[in-house]
């Protein structure tokens, strides 16, 4: 152990990340960026994205970073990674 | 909305992008090279496409797509408009209203082959050199080759034809390559809603050929201000030069109000600082107000609204003018107890008419329309009969954005097309003897609208022969429609084409001539309340006039009294009101008279007698007697006891609150609360009691 430990949050995506779902991220991403949590996303169960949720996470990882936090996306499925990257969000994400 | 909804959204659009393409012909045809009419004859026919695809129909998709494709050759530059594609380019935009007839319902498919062959034919004929006639560029490839093959003076082979034909591209002119399209993509909350999906447009574009340079995300606010059905981010993606711009605005077809949108050609490095940047375009908002669109380079931008509309339902319009109709008479009766009461109204009565006026004026303008929606169906039929006459006809047109009421409009356009083929097919003159007479080989027909005096005048012109007024009083006594000795004026004998069975035609044709047309439009105009007159100069030509009301929701009408009961009678049929003399009423049978109308003698019909209204005044002699035009009879005298007002009066359907009344054509509230039935004049003059013979003896 070398010193403390940010506490994490742990988020996973649901499969389908549409406008709905992604009311339901924003709230849980403010409330553990603003709080200094690491935010850790599971992306693996994703089928389906869309700008909203794309939107949130792309907010949450400028605003995770801006605060010195971690915006981490595990393991995103392939449906994600090719949502991400048709939009040309990888790169945003930190997913390339 | 559901997908019937949505249709019926698209047939709708599919009736204004042809009146728009028909306007824009019309407009090319004094100036061919009106780059904004050929732009809206292709974004009209472009758009029907798209819809065409969206809702299965392929085979409007077909011909539309055909079309198109001679459309944008044309909008390029690459062919001129001459006379020759002009013609092809109207028979294209007939068929394609045939097609649309067809997917509504109206019609059968159409037979487009013949149409389509020349369409191809020209989209082919690459190698047209511009300012050659079409009928040149619709040959086949073959042919023109050998014409170069014959050629003496030019043996060579033609190498930009072959080229063009065999789809190669030997251009090393970097300026010839096609630049890449930059689509900027801005999506507005309202693209997410509704089950839309922005990413899913991404997906089209770059299905296309396209890929995102370009995440703009400047805009995001902080995760904890963020909505999340709220939009905030940009794309901007790069499409190859080849894709037909065409394929890129399709995408946006039915979408086009969510997004942001605007489409450049890419600039190359030299003209990166010359090239203004693409004109980003908002997608009409309604709360900004109409969109200033900026002169811009070729980088057009997708068109959009330039007038801020909403579709609303039919019966809600109605409704409304209904509603205000019941303040009108509120209104006036307010007045009316007021002044029983001795109290003097004063400023704020009339302000209160003021508003209620104007708010009435405003009801009724929601239902009014521009004829433009009925003119536009003009040229074509002028186009049919031109073809089977072999007459030449210019088609002048004026006052199509005159309004008036959407059933009016609806229920002239068969009187209308009655008249604009007679005109061409009985007014005018043939070429040949056009010349023989020392006009112009090409005749005109006016078309025009005007509002006056509340009314509107809807007048057809022709410059042709005029009515042959002998021929006319000849015929009309062949077929026992006046007496041999009769003596009519000009005007009586002109008004003769109007009797049912009446015709002149020397042969029975398809276009006019069975003598049932001239009689069903002036039966079609005074069942909306309107008039026919006619002006017509020998040699000089033919003024058919219509005056229509406005409205229907509103009638001028003149109250009498019969018996117990308060009536309206409109003004449209009357002719004249006379209080007999003594002897102008004469006995012709029990309870049948006539009256002596100038030595004309006309029938009399008791209004009380006809309608079973108790205490009226029997005595002819004694009481106001109303001559009325109508359309069965004639002119016919109704008898009423006395005239009181005349006034505006709303009109309330009998039907829709009571039942139909014979003889009765609805009800008004009158302005001190009483009903008033309004009379259906035809019905009470074709009434059982009216005398049928008038061969009455003097």
């Amino acid at each position: 152990m070398t010193g403390a430990t940010t506490p994490a949050f742990a988020f996973a995506l649901p499969d389908n990340v549409d406008r709905s779902a992604a009311a339901e991220m924003a709230h849980a991403f403010a409330g553990a960026i603003q709080s200094g949590k690491d935010v850790i996303i599971d992306g693996s169960k994703v089928t389906h994205i869309g700008q909203a949720g794309l939107q949130i996470l792309l907010t949450g990882f400028a605003s995770a970073r801006q605060r010195g936090s971690k915006f981490d996306i595990t393991q995103p499925s392939d449906s994600f990674n090719a949502a991400a990257s048709l939009a040309g969000a990888s790169g945003l994400l930190g997913l390339s | 909305m559901t997908n019937e909804e949505i249709q019926n959204i698209f047939l709708l659009e599919c009736d204004e992008g042809l009146t728009a393409a028909e306007e824009g012909l019309t407009a090319c045809q004094i100036d061919p090279t009106d780059d904004e009419a050929i732009n809206s004859i292709f974004r009209a026919v472009h758009s029907i496409k798209g819809g065409a695809g969206a809702f299965g129909f392929i085979n409007l998709q077909a011909f539309t797509h055909k079309f198109e494709t001679v459309l944008q050759q044309v909008r390029d530059g690459d062919r001129t408009l001459d006379s020759g594609l002009l013609k092809i380019l109207f028979q294209a935009l007939d068929m394609l209203s045939d097609h649309v007839s067809a997917i509504k319902g109206e019609a059968d498919d159409p037979d487009d082959r013949e149409i389509c062959a020349e369409l191809a034919a020209i989209a082919d004929g690459a190698a047209q050199t511009v300012g050659s006639d079409v009928a040149e560029t619709a040959r086949p490839v073959s042919d023109v080759e050998k014409d170069a093959d014959a050629s003496d003076h030019d043996s060579e082979p033609d190498f930009d034809l072959l080229l063009a034909d065999l789809d190669f591209d030997l251009s090393d002119d970097p300026a010839e390559t096609p630049r890449a399209w930059i689509v900027k993509v801005q999506p507005k909350a309202e693209a997410m809603a509704n089950g839309g999906e922005p990413l899913r447009v991404i997906r089209e574009l770059c299905s296309i050929g396209g890929k995102v340079v370009d995440l703009d995300i400047s805009a995001l606010p902080d995760i904890d201000a963020i909505e999340a059905d709220q939009s905030y981010v940009i794309w901007t993606v790069e499409i190859d030069g080849t894709v037909d711009r065409a394929n890129i605005d399709e995408i946006f077809d039915f979408v086009a109000d969510d997004y942001i949108l605007s489409v450049s050609e890419a600039a190359t490095a030299s003209e990166a600082k010359l090239e203004p940047e693409a004109v980003v375009l908002p997608a009409f908002d309604p709360r900004n107000g109409p969109v200033d669109i900026e002169p811009h380079t070729k980088s057009a931008v997708t068109p959009v609204a330039s007038t801020p509309t909403i579709r609303v339902d039919l019966d809600k319009l109605d409704r409304l003018v209904d509603t205000v109709g019941e303040l009108v008479i509120t209104q006036a009766m307010l007045v009316q107890r007021l002044e029983s009461f001795g109290v003097n109204s004063g400023d704020e009565m009339s302000q209160l008419e003021y508003l209620t006026r104007e708010l009435q004026d405003c009801a009724m303008s929601l239902r009014a329309q521009p004829i433009s929606a009925v003119f536009s169906r003009v040229p074509r039929i002028v186009r049919e009969v031109e073809a089977q006459t072999g007459k030449n006809v210019r088609l002048d047109v004026e006052g199509e954005s005159t309004e008036l009421d959407k059933t009016v409009i609806e229920r002239i356009a068969e009187p209308l097309t009655h008249l604009i083929r007679n005109a061409v097919d009985h007014g005018l003159e043939t070429p040949d003897e056009r010349i023989a007479a020392g006009k112009p080989e090409q005749g005109v027909i006016r078309l025009s609208a005007e509002h006056r005096g509340g009314r509107i005048l809807i007048s057809v012109a022709d410059d042709g022969r005029g009515i042959n007024r002998e021929r006319v009083l000849a015929k009309a006594i062949e077929r026992g429609i006046v007496a041999r000795d009769a003596k009519l004026t000009d005007e009586e004998i002109d008004n003769l084409v109007f009797a049912p069975g009446f015709s002149t035609a020397q042969t029975v044709s398809n276009i006019s001539g069975r003598g049932v047309g001239m009689d069903v439009v002036k039966q079609n105009i005074q069942a909306l309340g309107g008039r026919v007159t006619i002006v017509s100069n020998p040699r000089l030509g033919s003024t058919f006039t219509l005056a229509l009301p406005l409205t229907l929701a509103i009638a001028d009408g003149m109250i009498v009294k019969v018996g117990t009961e308060t009536m309206v009678m409109p003004l449209t049929h009357i002719v004249e009101c006379l209080q007999p003399q003594p002897g102008d009423v004469k006995a012709v049978g029990p309870g049948r008279n006539v009256l002596d109308v100038r030595g004309r003698f006309l029938p009399i019909q008791s209004v009380a007698a006809a309608l079973d209204i108790a205490e009226a005044e029997s005595d002819p002699s004694k009481a106001v007697l109303v001559v009325v035009e109508t359309e069965a009879r004639g002119q016919v005298v109704l008898m009423v006891d006395t005239i009181c007002d005349q006034r505006q009066v709303v009109i309330k359907s009998l039907e829709t609150n009571y039942r139909a009344v014979d003889g009765v054509a609805g009800a008004t509230i009158l302005g001190d609360g009483r009903i008033a039935l309004i009379a259906d004049i035809e019905a009470l003059a074709t009434c059982d009691m009216i005398v049928d013979d008038l061969q009455v003896a003097a």
